[in-house]
């Protein structure tokens, strides 16, 4: 099991209702992090998210090491 | 010489582009103001978003609280103005962008982009703004006047 920090934004973290949290999954992959947290919160499954892992988008192939800053970010809104 | 000067300047020291609440429209004259002694500018261009009261299912939006990701926001501004600097012949620019309630009305974002002629401030803005759009971790919830929410996304 690897633990990571996770921050959540915008309409993920009303979800999740937290900002942060330390999260176990069994590799240090996206997609078995997406996996855990598909089962952790069920609703997420139907809404668009990206992953960033230290402030930079990744794909879901994309690895991690504990320690890193793993955000999970609902569609941008700026402008 | 100058121009050289100030791009080194703006490009060592970039300034935050998110504040806290509406930019006001004094914010915006004062920063016209500022571009006065700088006389190798032949040519401003300037983009403000402003908050739509949109009607969603009969409710009108009254504000926006924006909320970011605040350190990878700051850095995506910082990646964009390079690029905009890298790409046109600008003698300075400016972003900036809302964080907390804005209400409708209100501007949200402020890009001013300076050249010697038109078209690279021109072209600049509008590569910028939609930059902007696509990239920078911002986070809009729409509040509605009976309480309720949802969240905007970019189309």
């Amino acid at each position: 099991m690897v633990e990571v920090q996770i921050s959540y934004f915008g309409m993920i973290s009303e979800l999740t209702e937290k900002k942060q949290e330390t999260f176990s999954c069994e590799n240090a992959t996206i997609s078995s992090l997406k996996k855990s947290l598909f089962h952790h919160y069920p609703k997420l499954e139907s809404m668009s998210f990206a992953f960033a892992i230290n402030k930079k988008l990744v794909q879901g192939e994309a690895i991690f090491t504990s320690g890193d800053d793993i955000a999970l970010l609902p569609p941008f809104a700026g402008g | 010489m100058i121009m050289t000067r100030s791009m080194e300047t703006t490009k060592k020291k970039p300034k935050k582009a998110l504040q806290e609440g509406p930019i006001t429209p004094e914010k915006i004259a004062t920063s016209i103001a500022h571009h006065q002694v700088k006389t190798n500018i032949g040519a401003h261009d300037i983009f403000l978003g402003q908050v739509r009261a949109d009607q969603m299912d009969g409710k009108t939006v009254t504000a926006i609280a924006y909320s970011a990701y605040e350190e990878m926001a700051e850095e995506a501004f910082h990646t964009i103005r390079e690029a905009a600097f890298e790409k046109y012949k600008l003698t300075c620019m400016h972003i900036y962008h809302s964080l907390g309630r804005v209400n409708a009305g209100e501007i949200c974002l402020f890009v001013f982009t300076s050249s010697a002629h038109r078209k690279e401030c021109m072209e600049a803005t509008k590569y910028i703004v939609e930059e902007i759009k696509a990239n920078v971790p911002i986070f809009g919830k729409e509040l509605f006047e009976d309480g309720t929410h949802s969240w905007k996304k970019n189309k």
